[in-house]
């Protein structure tokens, strides 16, 4: 077993645990601005869905990662836009317009796929890695770590920077004020739904960028619900960071270290049943649930449709 | 938007964005249900015990993009129409859910045979069987689930073809390194990987053989099957046995980025997923057509239900895919084996569970 356990295993069992905690991460952070203007939106794993395929075509076709990537959150906004017309404009109930969402997403994502794609698969290859001076030499850490893509490093940039814009500034402040208590925002002059549109938008962004992290640089291929869940995990991994977008990305590497240690302890030579590591990843997010629930906060008007004057 | 928001016009605006909705809605999922495949059938009745067949059906879960059972299934049953001059009406994309409503749809269309290509429709297509009485080859079953004129299965002899691809592998490793990687439990899976590690060890029993499975979606997990591959690579294994349907496609890609790394595929050909054939080792390829001409001729002479249709070396039906790889030596050691199977001299051991295959492995039996 010790003799398994060489540089080259640890480095990619890192790097594993980051590439499949990066759209999870992606998508809880675009749910968690959905929600904090109190927009629950169950239609994330479609939009994710929607996300990576745009991402994989798109990728396909340019040959670039970079505009794959944008493809993919364009194909987000582009699927959430019926959350934001539906349930914000039109105040529908969000339970089923997010259900219809994922079902949509799951449909056609599959059907395109099958018909564009299943004469003749493609796959994406290697996005080039940005290599960081002094940092990419690090033993095990630094190849694993300071040998990413480049999109890694914007996707973490725009993590960190959205979560400083939803606690300190003016923005984040009214899109939590919209989920919080819309009449107050209302009241103040703000616009909850010029707010919750916005929050919207974003979190479309943010799943699809997930989608395409997912089928761009985690698989670098698509296949028909490639998602998983991951889009349900991520409503929970929302629900229990209580709008806390670091908590979100620990929560999210806690994910990615439960689906990377599976398959790593059997290559050391643990002799662990499939059901076992299918499960492992569910099981860790159930005892999260369990644990942190009862301090689990939602935003108080999360789910309710805002009608101007309305009691 | 001011003005959708009061009185009845909102109401009208909503009632007409339900209306369109489910109009999507429905649209996306009859969309969907296309998926399963085009029916042409055009003559309709069920068959007889001893009807000679002019029109067979292929049901099978998934589609020919898996690179594997569901591409050998539907190569098989093309193959075997042509070489009876019968028709054949291909369902793929079936999925598991109702597969007796499935089957039963299949024989109203004037199938006077069908292949219900997956272990998972075996209870339903014995219930249609017995409703349609159409008979019906089922998959990986015992000779004691024969029905005469309804059900008999066909069984591949998976460990054979993994002993095969063993050495294959053995004759191939620098470093002495080989890896198995699965994508769920499954009986075939297990029956290939101990096959293979004890053709590993007949080569060299030296050879370190690794074994893993992959993430939470088994079957169709792209993203852990690629996960899984880089780990075993990572651990020093520079030729990779892969299993798997959807989690190929995750393989593939592991494969592809990895450098001196040679992949041994299963079942079907996946030279078109990588962009290097020339990382393709070899495929143990499944060939179903033997079985099925068998169980058609049977059906026809009113003998069907009272034989299993294995899928062997002996038949054809389970051989090693010629690529440039595979030297004159690696061919010349694997005909060897071959005959060793048919005459009996090499059995390979059939596990039936990952804790079987991890005891033959810590074993090296076959050394």
């Amino acid at each position: 077993m010790s003799d398994m356990l060489s540089a080259a295993f640890v480095t990619v069992f890192i790097a594993t645990v980051i590439a499949q905690a990066m759209p999870l991460m992606l998508a809880a952070v675009g749910e968690t601005l959905g929600e904090q203007a109190g927009v629950l939106n169950l239609g994330i794993e479609g939009v994710m869905l929607v996300g990576a395929y745009t991402g994989f075509v798109v990728t396909l076709t340019t040959g670039s990662f970079w505009i794959g990537m944008l493809g993919g959150a364009i194909g987000g906004v582009a699927a959430n836009l019926a959350m934001l017309i539906l349930n914000v404009w039109l105040g529908l109930n969000q339970i089923v317009i997010g259900l219809a969402i994922t079902l949509i997403g799951e449909g056609i994502t599959s059907v395109l796929y099958l018909q564009n794609y299943t004469k003749s698969p493609a796959s994406l290859g290697q996005q080039p890695k940005l290599t960081l001076p002094g940092l990419s030499d690090i033993p095990v850490i630094g190849q694993a770590l300071f040998q990413q893509s480049g999109i890694f490093w914007i996707c973490i940039l725009l993590t960190l920077g959205l979560a400083f814009a939803l606690a300190r500034t003016n923005w984040g402040l009214s899109t939590r004020s919209a989920g919080q208590k819309p009449s107050s925002l209302d009241a103040a002059g703000g616009s909850v739904m010029r707010t919750r549109s916005m929050a919207v938008l974003l979190s479309g962004a943010l799943a699809g960028l997930g989608g395409a992290y997912l089928s761009l640089l985690t698989t670098a291929t698509f296949s028909p619900f490639l998602t998983n869940g991951l889009g349900f995990i991520a409503i929970v991994i929302t629900m229990l960071s209580r709008g806390r977008i670091l908590v979100v990305m620990i929560t999210s590497l806690v994910y990615g270290l439960a689906v990377a240690v599976g398959p790593a302890l059997q290559v050391v030579g643990f002799t662990v049943p499939a059901d076992i590591i299918k499960m492992l990843p569910f099981i860790i997010v159930i005892v999260m649930l369990i644990v942190f629930a009862r301090s689990s906060v939602v935003p108080p008007a999360l789910g309710a449709p805002y009608t101007r004057g309305a009691r | 938007m001011t003005s959708l928001t009061s009185g009845s016009r909102r109401s009208t605006a909503r009632r007409l964005t339900v209306i369109t909705v489910s109009g999507a809605l429905a649209l996306s999922l009859a969309a969907c249900s296309s998926g399963r495949g085009s029916s042409d059938s055009s003559s309709s009745g069920a068959s007889s015990a001893a009807t000679t067949v002019t029109q067979f059906a292929l049901v099978a879960p998934e589609n020919e993009s898996d690179y594997g059972y569901n591409q050998a299934g539907i190569d098989a049953a093309n193959d075997a129409a042509k070489e009876l001059g019968i028709a054949v009406t291909v369902v793929p994309d079936a999925g598991y859910d109702n597969i007796e409503t499935v089957l039963t749809q299949v024989a109203d269309g004037g199938a006077q045979f069908i292949v219900a290509h997956a272990s998972g429709y075996n209870v339903g297509a014995a219930s249609t069987a017995a409703a349609k009485k159409v008979p019906i080859l089922i998959q990986d079953a015992g000779a004691d689930e024969n029905v005469p004129g309804q059900i008999a299965a066909a069984k591949p002899e998976g460990q054979e073809g993994g002993y095969l691809a063993g050495i294959a592998a053995a004759m191939s490793t620098t470093t002495k390194k080989v890896g198995i990687v699965v994508s769920a439990d499954n009986a075939n899976w297990f029956a290939m990987s101990s096959g293979f590690a004890e053709g590993v060890f007949s080569v060299d029993p030296t050879i370190q053989v690794l074994y893993t499975s992959v993430g939470p979606a088994a079957y169709a997990d792209a993203a852990g099957g690629k996960t899984a591959t880089e780990q075993i690579i990572a651990s020093g294994a520079d030729v990779v046995f892969g299993m798997g349907d959807g989690a190929t496609h995750g393989y593939l890609q592991a494969i592809d980025a990895a450098a001196g790394v040679k992949y041994i595929a299963d079942i079907g050909d996946v030279t078109p997923g990588l962009s290097d054939p020339r990382k393709l080792l070899t495929s143990v390829r499944w060939n179903y057509e033997p079985a099925y001409v068998a169980a058609i001729k049977d059906v026809d002479a009113g003998t069907f239900g009272t034989k299993t249709y294995p899928v062997d070396v002996e038949n054809g039906g389970m051989y090693l895919q010629k690529t440039d790889a595979m030297t004159a030596d690696i061919t010349a050691a694997v005909d060897k084996a071959s005959q060793g199977i048919i005459d009996g001299s090499i059995k390979p051991t059939i596990a039936t569970s990952a804790a079987e295959v991890a005891a033959v492995i810590a074993a090296k039996k076959g050394a």
